[in-house]
């Protein structure tokens, strides 16, 4: 159920139970946490303790301290900042990549559903050459052309994304478009686009927020991957990716700066793909 | 001498919407060794979770209590091998949907000797042959190559006869049928329902046949109990059933079905919708829906009375004349 | 276009609706040589390609007003018949002809779908699934609305307000979501949203097939209500022949894709002279029924 109708629904309860009825404790828990990061990440100018860059070497490696809550990286760097300040890239690139995925894929899914025969084959052949290609070959090209940087990377995974996406949303449309409700549509003499629009995409919204959840997970990993190929966020950006990557601070032992980024990353994944199967499995839930 | 099935006070709740609620109240009915017993309802009245009460097939979180005895041994405290057992052994379900109740991947040979060749221990071959005499005689010609087939070879009513070979091949004493024709053509269902009773009877098996089509269930049954909103409202013979109806629900269904033979101007229809057990009202639950309905009906619940040798649960059982057809000219006495 | 207000109980007003009815010349639907056939695929490694024949030769006519059964067992083509004359089915051959307006191709363009959607509306067997389960009631007869009639908004909420009227709901059931009705209920709704196109036919697919005994009653009763109240005529679809009985004029019996009786409904059922039609009439539980062997399957 798209978050939308939570705010469009006529019921009298409060926002905030209505969300809690539709993810649970855990996924408000989850959700949560993910808006702090959200909310941490676009306030990092303003809640940063240190500039994300600043070097002191006086204080290499220290652990937690007054100054560095979260200690300092083998640049001295303060952790906490650059989990902040990295927390953009981190979280902006992974959105990028399944926000632009599911406006290509969705609209394709749809179109291919809908008209099946030629048009659907098609697509479908598309989506085949698409798959064909792996995100790290995309996102290679990407660069080639356009140089490093989360943008090139986002795109192309975004890309490389877009078929699964496609894929089982075109499925569950399949399935749906048969159902009488759908029929009786047909019969009242709706356009196609806006029964596609009104009805079937809204019905299947389930599946594809799950799809979108669990592509975000991959996206964030995958994106950390390119940092650590040196195609997304090179150093001394701050991104949780390339810290995960310091090889001099594994190698002296020295874990904090990497362990940080680490956990985050574990959890972001985590909440967003549990939230998003809360939300899948409330919707089919509800709906009977 | 014991009943073969006794079911006394049986209450059953289950988890819906996140609570527990009553889906059966106080049920209490018999069935005697190669007795059939219909049990007749609606929507929520309770009918189908009774049948599986008796093999203790709720959903996982059910509660029942009361008391279901089985040739005169309880059942209530009966550890999952004793279930197992008796599943396998003396009583057996016949379900709705055989599409959904057999292993699609299987052959019908294979889901046929299943329970023979495991719980019994019987050759394979033994059981395989006596399969193909069962199937025939439920009325699938060829029966050695249909043994081979897999389910989606068969139509929807070899199936369903498939489903009856392979309960008769256990040799219950009691078999559960719960809904075995609905999802089935109106010819086919005759020709199922008379193959399942000839059998049944040859064999002296008894039988607990769910069924929301009333005139069905008088067709062939010894006594008719009528369901609603999980209780067990009157419990009669057919004969009794069409000639005076105790309970109003049980008079009010008969005479709102259409008749084959006769077009009414309106078919007198009962308002309201059935309910089940935990939307019921206090006091008898077809109150909200009762052309007879009086104070004292909001205000206790009506116990099980013995009349003529038919059960009933109604405050007014002793007053109301009730018919069954809309152009009786029976009186109604209004109270 | 004029809104149709129909008030219960009020049959001596002649209603706009009503009047729309009545212009139209000659049957409302009249069909000849019907014919739908499939290409399945069988055989061996799937190369072989069968024609299965589901309907041949259906031909029948009916009046404005007037109720018209398709009586058949699983298999009869009943429910293909009913899917080719509302559209979702494509035809074989033969001719369709609804409020005098040939229907036999595929409608090529959104508009005529609308305008075929405008004569002809269909009620499907499973309440559970015939409506959007997203969708509220009132927002569900109110796209009905905006797409074939211009009213004003008020005009709507007023127009949704009579429909729902018209077939037992209350406002209050109009403003939620189908999971929170009943299955009579939402089987009201599909009616209610049939209605509201204002169409000449209505198509009945097994329309009271999954209800409980006791609200088949009511829906039957209902049916009948607004037939005689706007003079639509019904193309009802069942196998159950005593329901066929008390809301149909004439009928038509199918097996196996093939017309094999034909008539008043009455006569058919008191005197049939085909084997099949004494089959089915024999198989329908009845006080005094037994079950016997048939030997059909």
């Amino acid at each position: 159920m798209s978050v939308l109708s939570i705010l469009k629904s006529r019921d009298d309860q409060h926002l905030l139970k209505r969300i809690h009825n539709r993810i649970g404790t855990g996924g408000m828990v989850a959700g949560g946490f993910m808006v702090f990061l959200i909310l941490a990440a676009t306030l990092a100018p303003l809640i940063s303790p240190f500039s994300p860059n600043a070097i002191d070497l006086l204080n290499v490696s220290s652990g937690s301290t007054w100054l560095h809550p979260l200690g300092t990286d083998n640049l001295g760097r303060d952790i906490l900042s650059r989990l902040l300040w990295g927390a953009r890239p981190s979280l902006l690139g992974p959105t990028l990549v399944i926000g632009v995925a599911t406006i290509i894929a969705v609209p394709l899914a749809a179109l291919a559903g809908w008209s099946g025969g030629l048009i659907d084959q098609i697509v479908s052949r598309f989506l085949d050459l698409v798959f064909a290609f792996p995100g790290i070959l995309l996102a290679i090209l990407a660069v080639t052309l356009y140089g490093p940087g989360l943008y090139p990377c986002s795109m192309a995974l975004a890309l490389s994304y877009m078929p699964w996406i496609a894929r089982v949303t075109r499925s569950e449309i399949l399935r749906e478009r048969n159902k009488p409700y759908i029929k009786a549509l047909e019969v009242q003499g709706v356009s196609g686009f806006a029964i596609c629009v009104r009805h079937l995409i809204p019905n299947v919204s389930a599946t594809i927020w799950s799809q979108v959840t669990i592509s975000f997970g991959y996206a964030l990993i995958d994106l950390a991957a390119l940092s650590f190929l040196g195609l997304n966020i090179l150093p001394p950006g701050a991104d949780w990716g390339v810290m995960t990557n310091n090889e001099n601070a594994v190698l002296q032992g020295d874990l904090n700066q990497v362990l940080y980024p680490c956990l985050l990353i574990i959890l972001s994944v985590t909440s967003v793909t549990y939230v998003g199967k809360r939300l899948s499995d409330e919707n089919t839930r509800l709906l009977k | 001498m014991t009943h073969l099935l006794n079911i006394e006070n049986l209450s059953v709740d289950l988890v819906v919407h996140r609570r527990y609620r009553k889906v059966l109240q106080d049920v209490s009915i018999t069935v005697e060794r190669a007795e059939v017993v219909s049990l007749v309802g609606e929507s929520g009245s309770g009918k189908s979770m009774t049948a599986r009460s008796v093999l203790n097939l709720l959903p996982a979180q059910g509660k029942m209590s009361g008391d279901i005895a089985f040739d005169g041994q309880s059942l209530m405290n009966a550890s999952d091998k004793d279930w197992q057992k008796f599943r396998a052994t003396r009583a057996a379900m016949i379900f709705q949907d055989p599409r959904a109740s057999i292993n699609p991947v299987h052959r019908i040979g294979d889901f046929l000797t299943e329970a023979l060749v495991h719980n019994r221990g019987m050759d394979r071959h033994e059981a395989l042959a006596r399969a193909a005499t069962l199937l025939e005689q439920v009325g699938i010609d060829d029966a050695k190559r249909r043994l081979r087939q897999y389910p989606h070879e068969l139509s929807g009513g070899m199936l369903q006869r498939a489903m009856i070979a392979s309960v008769l091949l256990i040799e219950p004493e009691l078999i559960l049928a719960d809904e075995p024709t609905t999802a089935l053509d109106v010819t086919t269902q005759a020709d199922v329902i008379a193959i399942l009773d000839d059998l049944r009877a040859q064999r002296d098996m008894a039988m607990l046949f769910i069924t929301h089509d009333l005139e069905l269930a008088a067709a062939f049954s010894d006594r008719v109990a009528v369901m609603y909103a999980g209780y067990i409202v009157e419990i009669s013979t057919p004969t009794q059933l069409h000639s005076r109806p105790l309970h109003p629900y049980t008079a009010a269904l008969l005479r709102s079905r259409p008749m084959l033979h006769e077009r009414t101007a309106r078919l007198p229809q009962i308002s309201g919708r059935p309910l089940s057990a935990f939307e019921a009202p206090p006091g008898c639950p077809f109150q909200d829906r009762c052309p007879y309905v009086q104070a004292q009906c909001g205000g206790s619940l009506p116990q099980p009375q013995l009349i003529n040798g038919s059960v009933v649960r109604c405050h007014r059982a002793n007053e109301l004349e009730l018919v069954s057809t809309v152009n009786a000219e029976g009186g109604h006495s209004h109270g | 276009m004029p809104k149709a207000v129909i008030r219960m109980g009020d049959e001596t007003a002649i209603t706009p609706l009503a009047q729309k009815l009545r212009r139209v010349d000659g049957p409302a639907v009249h069909v000849m040589g019907l014919r739908k056939v499939f290409r399945v695929s069988g055989g061996a490694g799937g190369r072989h390609h069968r024609d299965f024949v589901a309907v041949e030769g259906a031909s029948f006519s009916l009046e404005q007003g007037h109720s018209l059964g398709i009586v058949g067992e699983s298999g009869s083509g009943k429910t293909t018949i009913a899917r080719m004359l509302v559209g979702i089915e494509t035809i074989s051959g033969g001719t369709i002809n609804v409020a005098g307006r040939d229907r036999s191709a595929t409608a090529k363009s959104t508009s005529e779908r609308r305008r075929r959607g405008s004569e002809m509306q269909i009620v499907f067997q499973d309440p559970y699934t015939s409506l959007d389960p997203r969708q509220s009631i009132n927002s569900c007869i109110n796209e009905v609305l905006k797409l074939h009639l211009t009213m004003t908004e008020d005009e709507r909420r007023q127009r949704i307000i009579e429909l729902l009227d018209q077939v037992g709901l209350t406002e209050r059931q109009g403003i939620v979501l189908p999971k929170n009705l009943s299955g009579g209920q939402r089987q009201r709704v599909a009616i209610a949203r049939a209605l509201a196109a204002e169409p000449a036919v209505l198509v009945l697919d097994e329309a009271v097939s999954a209800l409980d005994v006791s609200i088949q009653a009511q829906i039957i009763n209902l049916l009948n209500d607004i037939r005689e109240r706007t003079n639509m005529a019904y193309i009802f679809i069942s196998h159950n022949l005593a329901v066929v009985r008390q809301v149909t004029d004439q009928t038509l019996v199918l097996k196996k894709g093939v017309v094999v009786e034909q008539g008043d409904t009455e006569k058919i059922l008191d005197t049939p002279e085909d084997e099949y039609t004494k089959l089915l009439l024999a198989s329908v539980p009845e006080p005094g029924w037994k079950p016997r062997r048939v030997g059909v399957d």
